[in-house]
C-alpha cells in the first residue's frame, strides 16, 4: 500500500515540477517581449524609423536610423536570394538525384549540419580573412557574402526535412512516364514550395538578427550605402554599439531593438502561418 | 575566374580619373572613438564645400582603424595613441590633427563628491586602483573610513584611450583591472549609472557637447599633479571643457594622459579627394577643434605636419581597394551561370535539349553539394594557416595551458578564455537541461491542447529572437540584479538554448513507439513512471546528442555573451565574477591585430580552437541523432 502511495506522490511532485518549468519558460518569454516592447515604445518615434542620422546625431535627437534598417535589408535580401539559388539545388540533389541513403547524401547532410553549427563569429573571422587577402574593404557585398554562407546551411537543413515528406511513389510515377530527373523536379517543387517559403522566412529572420557575422564584414556608417562596395550599418550591430553609449544612444538602441524584434517576429510568425495554412489544405 | 578577375581589374585601371574638375570621389575614415565627433564635423563641413565627395566616417576603435588603413581598406585611420614601430614599418604615416586628454571620471551621485573634487587623484593612487589593487575602498582613496568598494571600470576593447590612460602611471592596458565595458561611451554610461563607480573617458565624451560641462551623471576627477593631497588653484581647470582645453594647450595638464590625435595614412594620400580632405583637416578644419573640445594644432606641430605631407611618398606596396573588382567578378559569375543554363537553346532536337538540361543540372548540383565539403576544409585550413605564426612562437600546450594574456609582451595564454567558455556553457546547459527536459515531457506525455497552444508559439518566439535582443534583455533586466558576471551570462545563454533543446527533445520523444507506453501503462505504471522508465530510457542516446548539440551552439554564442560577460581575462573563480569567452575575444579584439602581428594570429587561433571543438561536437551528436531518427 505504501508503495502504491509513493508512486502517486512521485507522480504529483513531478507534475508540479513540470508545470513550474512550463510556467518559467512562458514567464521568460513574456519578460523578454515585455522588456523590449515597453523600453522600445518608450523611446521610438516616427523620425527614428524614417530618417537617416542628421548633422547633430551624436549629441541630440536629430534624424533616425533608417540607414541601419535599410542596411540590414540590403545585406539580407540579396543574401537570401543567392542562398536560395545555391541551396535548393543541393536539397534536390541529396533527395532526388541521389537516393536519400546514398553515401554522398549522408556526407553532404553531415557536413551541412556541421556548417549549420559553426558559430557566426567564425564565419565572420574567416570571411574577413579572405576579404583582406583579396583586398576588399568592409562593404555591403562583404555582408552579403557572409550572410549567404550563414543562410545556406539553415536553408538546406529545413529543405531536407521538407522534401522527406514527398512520397517516393510520386517520384517513381514521374520517372515511369519518361521524365528526366530535372523534369521530375518540377513535380516535387510544387509539393515543397510552401514549406520552402516558410524555411526562407525563418532563415531571413535568423540572418537579419545576426550581428557577429557582419561585425567585420559590413562595416558601420551613418549614411545609406549607395553601392555594393560602400560600408553600411546594420540593425543588430547598431543595437550592440549603442546600448552601452551615454544618452541619447540607449534610447535609439531600445527603439532599434523593437524594430528588429517586430521584423523578426513578423517573419517567423509569417512562416508558421504559411505552414499551417498549407497543411490544412493538404491533409 | 582568374581571367575574369584580371580583365575586370584592367578595366578599372584604364578609367582615367578626372582631377582637374571639381573634386569627386569617396573618402573613408575609420578608427578611434576619441576623434569620431570631430571627424564627423569635418566631414559634414567638407561635403558642403565639395558636394561630389562622399566621406564615410566610422568609429570602431583605434586598432580597427589601423588594421583597415594598413590593409588599404580605408583612406585614413583615426588614431588616439602613438604609432607603434611595427605600424610605421608597414608604411603608416601619422598627421597630428588635434590634441585631447583621457581623464578619470566618477559618478556625480557619489556622496563624497565634494571631498573627491577637493583632493583629486595622483598617478600613484590611480595605479593602486587600476593595477595593483592596493586601494579597494573609497575610504582608502580619500583618507576616510568609508568602507564602500570602488567599482572600477575599464575598456574591454583594445583602444588608445586605455593605453594612454595606463601610460600615465607607467602601465599597459592589459594590466588594468576592473569591469571591462565596450567602447568609450560605454564607460561613460556605466559610471554614470553606478554611484560607487570610477572610470576614464576621452575629454569629448566626459563633457557634454552642448553645455560644455561634465555629462549628466558624470563628474571629472581632478588630477593632483604635485601630489600634496589637495587641488590647488593652479590645478583647478575642470569646470568646463574650455578651461581644460586651455590647460592642455598650455601644458598645465600632464601628458600623458593628454595626447596627440592622428590621422594615419599608408604612404601618401591616394587621390586628390582624400588629399584635399587631409589638407582641410590640418588647416581650415582646425576651427572646429576648440568648440568640439579638442586642442587646435598650431606652430611647430603644424609645420611638422606639412613637412610630413611633402615627404610622404606614395607607398609602392599599397594594396588597392579591389572591392569594385570583386563586385564585377561577382556579377559576372552570376551572368555566366545564367548563360550556361540558357545553352539548351542551341540544341536542336527536343530530346537532346532535355538531356543537355539534365546533365547540366546534374553536374551543377553535384558541384554545389561537394563544395560544402570544400568550404569546411577551406575554413579549417585557412584558420590553421593564419595561426601558424603563433604556433611557431609558442608551443600548442603553452598556449592553451597558460593563463597570462599580455599581447604586448607576446604572452598569449588562452586558459582564461577556454575555462570561461567552458564554464559558462556547462552552467547554462546545467540550468537548461532539467527545464527543457520537463517542458518537453509535459508537451509530449501530458499533452494538453491548451498548453501546447501557448508553449509552442512561445518557443518559436524564443528561437526566432536574435542574440543581440537577448543581450539587451540581459542588460536591462538581469545586469541591475546580478551585474556583469558568470551567472548573468549563464542565464542569458540558458534561455537561448532552451528552444533548441526542447524542440530536439520533443522530436526524440516522439520517435519512442506508442506501444511501449501503452504496455507500461497497462501494467499499472503512472504517467511519470512510464516517462522515466520507458520514454527517457529509450531516448537516452538522443538526449545525449541533443545536449552535445546545444553545448556547441552555446559555445559559439558571441554577441549576447559579449554584452554581459564583463570581459575580464581571468579564470572565473565564482559565479559572481566577470569572465571572458573565446568568441568574445574574437569580437572585441579583432580590430587590434595590426599593431602586434602575432595578435592576429592569436585571434585566428582562438577561432580555430572554437571551430575544431564545434565540428567535433557536431559530428558526434549528428551521427547519434541520425541513428535515433532511423531507428523509429
Amino acid at each position: 500500500m505504501a508503495k502504491l502511495k509513493s508512486k502517486f506522490i512521485e507522480e504529483n511532485i513531478f507534475r508540479v515540477l513540470m508545470w513550474m518549468c512550463v510556467g518559467i519558460v512562458l514567464l521568460v518569454v513574456l519578460s523578454i517581449v515585455w522588456t523590449i516592447f515597453v523600453k522600445g515604445f518608450g523611446s521610438i518615434s516616427w523620425e527614428m524609423i524614417f530618417q537617416v542620422p542628421g548633422q547633430n546625431w551624436n549629441t541630440s535627437d536629430d534624424g533616425g536610423f533608417l540607414n541601419a534598417i535599410l542596411g540590414s535589408l540590403m545585406v539580407v535580401a540579396p543574401a537570401t536570394v543567392l542562398a536560395m539559388f545555391i541551396s535548393v539545388p543541393v536539397v534536390f540533389y541529396m533527395n532526388l538525384y541521389r537516393r536519400r541513403s546514398n553515401w554522398l547524401s549522408y556526407l553532404a547532410r553531415l557536413v551541412y549540419d556541421v556548417l549549420y553549427g559553426i558559430p557566426s563569429i567564425v564565419y565572420g573571422a574567416f570571411a574577413f580573412m579572405v576579404m583582406v587577402m583579396v583586398g576588399m574593404r568592409a562593404s555591403v557585398l562583404g555582408g552579403i557574402i557572409v550572410s549567404t554562407l550563414l543562410i545556406i546551411p539553415m536553408f538546406i537543413r529545413s529543405g531536407d526535412e521538407i522534401s522527406k515528406s514527398v512520397p517516393d511513389d510520386m517520384i517513381d510515377a514521374a520517372y515511369s512516364l519518361g521524365a528526366t530527373k530535372l523534369e521530375t523536379l518540377r513535380v516535387v517543387l510544387k509539393q515543397v514550395l510552401p514549406g520552402m517559403a516558410t524555411a526562407t522566412l525563418l532563415a531571413v529572420g535568423k540572418a537579419i538578427g545576426d550581428a557577429a557575422a557582419v561585425m567585420f564584414t559590413a562595416g558601420f556608417s551613418d549614411s545609406v550605402a549607395d553601392s555594393l562596395s560602400s560600408p553600411t550599418a546594420t540593425l543588430p550591430l547598431a543595437i550592440f554599439n549603442w546600448i552601452t553609449m551615454p544618452d541619447p544612444f540607449p534610447g535609439r538602441a531600445y527603439a532599434a531593438a523593437l524594430v528588429l524584434t517586430v521584423l523578426v517576429l513578423i517573419l517567423s510568425l509569417g512562416g508558421r502561418w504559411i505552414t499551417n495554412h498549407f497543411t490544412k489544405n493538404n491533409m | 575566374m582568374i581571367a575574369l578577375a584580371l580583365w575586370s581589374s584592367a578595366l578599372s585601371c584604364s578609367v582615367v580619373r578626372d582631377d582637374s574638375e571639381a573634386l569627386h570621389g569617396q573618402v573613408s575614415v575609420s578608427g578611434a572613438f576619441a576623434l569620431y565627433p570631430l571627424a564627423v564635423q569635418w566631414a559634414n563641413d567638407f561635403q558642403v564645400r565639395y558636394p561630389d565627395v562622399k566621406i564615410d566616417v566610422s568609429a570602431g576603435g583605434a586598432g580597427k582603424g589601423m588594421t583597415d588603413v594598413l590593409n588599404g581598406m580605408v583612406d585614413y585611420a583615426m588614431l588616439s595613441r602613438e604609432l607603434h614601430q611595427e605600424e610605421a614599418d608597414a608604411g603608416a604615416v601619422a598627421f597630428v590633427v588635434g590634441r585631447d586628454a583621457v581623464i578619470p571620471v566618477f559618478s556625480s551621485d557619489n556622496p563624497h563628491i565634494d571631498l573627491i573634487l577637493k583632493r583629486g587623484i595622483t598617478d600613484k593612487q590611480a595605479r593602486d586602483i587600476w593595477v595593483t589593487g592596493k586601494i579597494t575602498t573609497w575610504g582608502q582613496l580619500l583618507g576616510t573610513g568609508d568602507r564602500h568598494k570602488i567599482n572600477v571600470y575599464t575598456r574591454s576593447d583594445a583602444c588608445g584611450a586605455a593605453q594612454t590612460f595606463a601610460s600615465w602611471f607607467d602601465s599597459k592596458q592589459e594590466e588594468l583591472h576592473g569591469t571591462a565595458v565596450f567602447g568609450d561611451p560605454g564607460i561613460a554610461g556605466a559610471v554614470s549609472k553606478d554611484k560607487w563607480g570610477i572610470g576614464f573617458n576621452n575629454l569629448a565624451y566626459a563633457y557634454d557637447a552642448q553645455t560644455h560641462r561634465a555629462r549628466p551623471g558624470l563628474a571629472v576627477l581632478p588630477i593632483d599633479i604635485d601630489g600634496d593631497g589637495d587641488i590647488g588653484p593652479e590645478e583647478r581647470f575642470y569646470d568646463s571643457k574650455e578651461q581644460l582645453v586651455n590647460a592642455i594647450e598650455l601644458d598645465k595638464f600632464p601628458a600623458p594622459p593628454a595626447r596627440n590625435l592622428y590621422f594615419v595614412t599608408k604612404g601618401a594620400p591616394k587621390d586628390s579627394a582624400s588629399l584635399a580632405f587631409l589638407k582641410y583637416a590640418l588647416k581650415d578644419g582646425q576651427r572646429f577643434n576648440e568648440p568640439a573640445g579638442y586642442v587646435k594644432i598650431t606652430g611647430k606641430l603644424h609645420n611638422d605636419n606639412m613637412k610630413l605631407l611633402r615627404t610622404a611618398r606614395k607607398s609602392m606596396d599599397l594594396k588597392r581597394n579591389t572591392t569594385d573588382n570583386v563586385v564585377v567578378v561577382f556579377i559576372a559569375l552570376i551572368v555566366f551561370v545564367v548563360a550556361l543554363c540558357s545553352g539548351s537553346v542551341f540544341q536542336k532536337s527536343l530530346n537532346k535539349k532535355r538531356i543537355y538540361k539534365q546533365n547540366l543540372s546534374s553536374a551543377f548540383m553535384f558541384l554545389l553539394t561537394v563544395s560544402s565539403v570544400f568550404l569546411l576544409i577551406a575554413m579549417i585550413g585557412g584558420l590553421t594557416y593564419k595561426s601558424l605564426p603563433i604556433l611557431q612562437e609558442n608551443s600548442f600546450w603553452d598556449l592553451i595551458s597558460s593563463s597570462e594574456w599580455k599581447p604586448s609582451q607576446k604572452k598569449f595564454g588562452f586558459l582564461p578564455f577556454i575555462t570561461g567558455t567552458l564554464s559558462v556553457t556547462l552552467l547554462s546547459i546545467a540550468i537548461a537541461l532539467p527545464l527543457s527536459l520537463l517542458t518537453a515531457v509535459s508537451l509530449t506525455e501530458y499533452s494538453k491542447k491548451i498548453v501546447k497552444k501557448f508553449v509552442f508559439p512561445a518557443l518559436d518566439i524564443l528561437a526566432a529572437l536574435p542574440s543581440v535582443i537577448y543581450g539587451v534583455w540581459g542588460i536591462l533586466l538581469l545586469i541591475p540584479i546580478t551585474g556583469y558576471t558568470l551567472l548573468t551570462a549563464s542565464l542569458v545563454l540558458c534561455v537561448m538554448v532552451l528552444p533548441i533543446m526542447v524542440s530536439l527533445f520533443v522530436e526524440i520523444f516522439s520517435t519512442v513507439p506508442q506501444d511501449l507506453r501503452d504496455a507500461s501503462m497497462s501494467l499499472g505504471a503512472t504517467t511519470w513512471q512510464t516517462t522515466r522508465r520507458v520514454v527517457l530510457r529509450k531516448s537516452l542516446s538522443g538526449i545525449f546528442a541533443a545536449v552535445v548539440l546545444a553545448l556547441s551552439k552555446a559555445m559559439g554564442e558571441t554577441i549576447a555573451v559579449m554584452m554581459v560577460c564583463g570581459s575580464i581575462p581571468a579564470i572565473p573563480k565564482s559565479l559572481f565574477k566577470g569572465f571572458y569567452t573565446l568568441p568574445a575575444l574574437i569580437g572585441n579584439n579583432y580590430g587590434e591585430m595590426a599593431s602586434v602581428p602575432l595578435y592576429e594570429s592569436a585571434i585566428m587561433f582562438a577561432a580555430l580552437i572554437l571551430l575544431v571543438i564545434v565540428v567535433i561536437f557536431n559530428v558526434l551528436s549528428r551521427v547519434i541523432l541520425y541513428r535515433v531518427q532511423k531507428g523509429e
